[in-house]
């Protein structure tokens, strides 16, 4: 895509998504991949959930990272680029931040550019030939079975 | 050495690598080293923490969460996981699979940066190279990665050749059973073969291969012992060729029987269609004293030495695994000769002790590493 739209939404039609620890853990339900952001990532995800504004979360980006606003931007556009190329995201007409109460920042310390970290395999190791279960008689001995 | 190991399968599912595990880690934890294992929930029923002779074990539901893309279950393991690894601090994270549960381990590195052993027990995977991969992702961030075989660990090279700097192989080992050696029957021979029965076992050419075996040795039988999907396909194949009278499905032993199994066939068949990365059936007959007829894929030439031990044959070739078969039934003396230089060559190799011992230095040289 050339021209990026101004304001964006996470795709929800077959996107799930959560924050974790700093971390943003991100699948497309169509067809099973995962994908993954460290923590710069992680908060351009949750201003685009949030609010979708691209230029506003560049500039929100550089004040809590304490980046140049420019370098900041060509980051977010990048990622931004690639999460659409992804479907992850898509456009969207501008709206008021959503959820309760403002965005912060998922974990702020030193500026990286963000990544996202795609996995395409997640069908071929879950396909991955398992060992033969079911065979109780074959059980090792254990030494205690702590209730689940 | 305080150490997370981490597979996606342990017992008491079975397979080759998780009873090696199983015999591993209670043997590293008595020389001291406090073993964690993290695996994931492959059965139902089983509980969620456990003890195997001082190895504690936790299992989580890895596969199923992510089969079903459950964001919030898999978010909700991550933040136990991360938890586990602060409270542990391990010296060392030891991948043992590169299976789908890895994708736990990478996503919360951050809660610890110990460095990461990854042992392949498997052929190495084209996905290997790729970016957008766990697998390739997995392998490039792994402090030092370990092989079972000279053959994955050559294919494993040739496709990330930045890895030949922080690979090593080490062998499986074994104890030597306990039970002596039978002498191998002269008369009505059985033939062995076992494992999982899947296709990668090629089973099915054994089968094929003893359409002919038995027309030239009257009365020898071929023994198929495992479980597996591939079970009524095998079945239906011996009917079909007429052999169902002369091929024993056997179903599942323990890995104790093994022993008392193997001493009662005169060879042994390795018929792997896939490149076998190790053979630890050829390695158990050598340790009774059986010759191997086994097929020329990836480590298997290791354990067998052609000629020596047993006999090679290529891949997928029913007509050559039948000649070799006939060849060692209808010579004895041959067959005897090479089962005890089998059995004296995996001592000498194979052992066991040797075994925990290189494990032992490839922890403590993985823990003192960085990427």
């Amino acid at each position: 895509m050339d021209q990026l739209p101004g304001t964006l939404d996470v795709n929800r039609d077959d996107v799930a998504a959560k924050i974790i620890d700093g971390e943003a853990i991100i699948i497309r339900l169509s067809d099973g991949t995962y994908y993954s952001m460290d923590h710069v990532g992680a908060s351009v995800w949750s201003l685009l959930e949030a609010h979708g504004d691209r230029a506003a979360t560049g500039r929100t980006i550089a004040a809590w990272y304490r980046v140049p606003p420019e370098r900041v931007q060509e980051d977010v556009d990048a990622l931004v680029r690639e999460l659409f190329a992804e479907g992850l995201v898509v456009a969207a007409p501008a709206r008021a931040v959503s959820g309760g109460g403002p965005v912060t920042p998922s974990h702020v310390g030193p500026y990286a550019s963000p990544r996202l970290n795609i996995h395409r395999d997640m069908g071929n190791l879950l396909a991955l030939d398992p060992p033969t279960p079911g065979i109780d008689d074959l059980l090792l001995k254990t030494d205690t079975d702590e209730p689940r | 050495m305080r150490v997370l190991f981490w597979t996606d399968w342990f017992v008491p599912s079975i397979g080759g690598v998780e009873v090696f595990s199983a015999r591993l880690l209670p043997a590293l934890a008595r020389r001291g080293h406090e073993i964690v294992v993290v695996a994931g929930h492959h059965r139902s029923g089983l509980p969620d923490a456990t003890t195997l002779e001082g190895v504690k074990i936790l299992r989580f539901p890895f596969h199923q969460v992510l089969a079903a893309r459950h964001v919030d279950r898999m978010g909700a393991i991550l933040e136990q996981i991360a938890s586990l690894k602060r409270e542990l601090a391990p010296d060392l994270v030891h991948l043992n699979t590169l299976g789908p549960s890895v994708l736990y381990h990478l996503e919360t590195v951050r809660a610890c940066e110990a460095p990461v052993l990854l042992t392949m027990h498997s052929p190495v995977m084209p996905d290997a190279t790729r970016a957008d991969t766990l697998y390739g992702r997995a392998l490039r961030t792994a402090t030092w990665v370990n092989c079972n075989s000279q053959a994955v660990r050559a294919e494993l090279c040739r496709l990330l050749p930045e890895l030949s700097d922080r690979s090593s192989v080490t062998y499986y080992g074994m104890e030597p059973p306990a039970l002596t050696p039978a002498p191998r029957a002269r008369h009505e021979p059985r033939v062995l073969v076992f494992g999982r029965l899947v296709p990668e076992k090629g089973f099915d050419i054994a089968i094929h291969a003893f359409a002919v075996v038995a027309a030239s040795i009257p009365g020898a039988r071929l023994v198929v012992v495992g479980e597996g999907p591939e079970r009524q396909a095998l079945e239906r194949l011996a009917a079909t060729l007429g052999l169902s009278s002369i091929v024993e499905f056997v179903g599942p032993v323990p890995p104790s029987a093994v022993p008392r199994l193997v001493n009662t066939v005169s060879v042994v068949a390795v018929p792997s269609r896939w490149d076998e990365p190790f053979g630890l059936v050829a390695l158990e007959a050598a340790l009774m004293a059986r010759p191997v007829v086994a097929a020329r894929v990836g480590g298997l030439p290791e354990v067998v030495e052609d000629g020596r031990t047993g006999l090679l044959v290529e891949r997928e070739d029913a007509h050559a695994l039948a000649e070799a078969l006939v060849c060692l039934l209808r010579d004895p003396a041959a067959a005897d000769r090479m089962g005890v230089v089998a059995r004296a060559r995996a001592s000498a190799l194979f052992g066991w002790d040797r075994c925990v011992n290189e494990y032992e230095r490839l922890y403590e040289r993985s823990a003192l590493a960085r990427v």
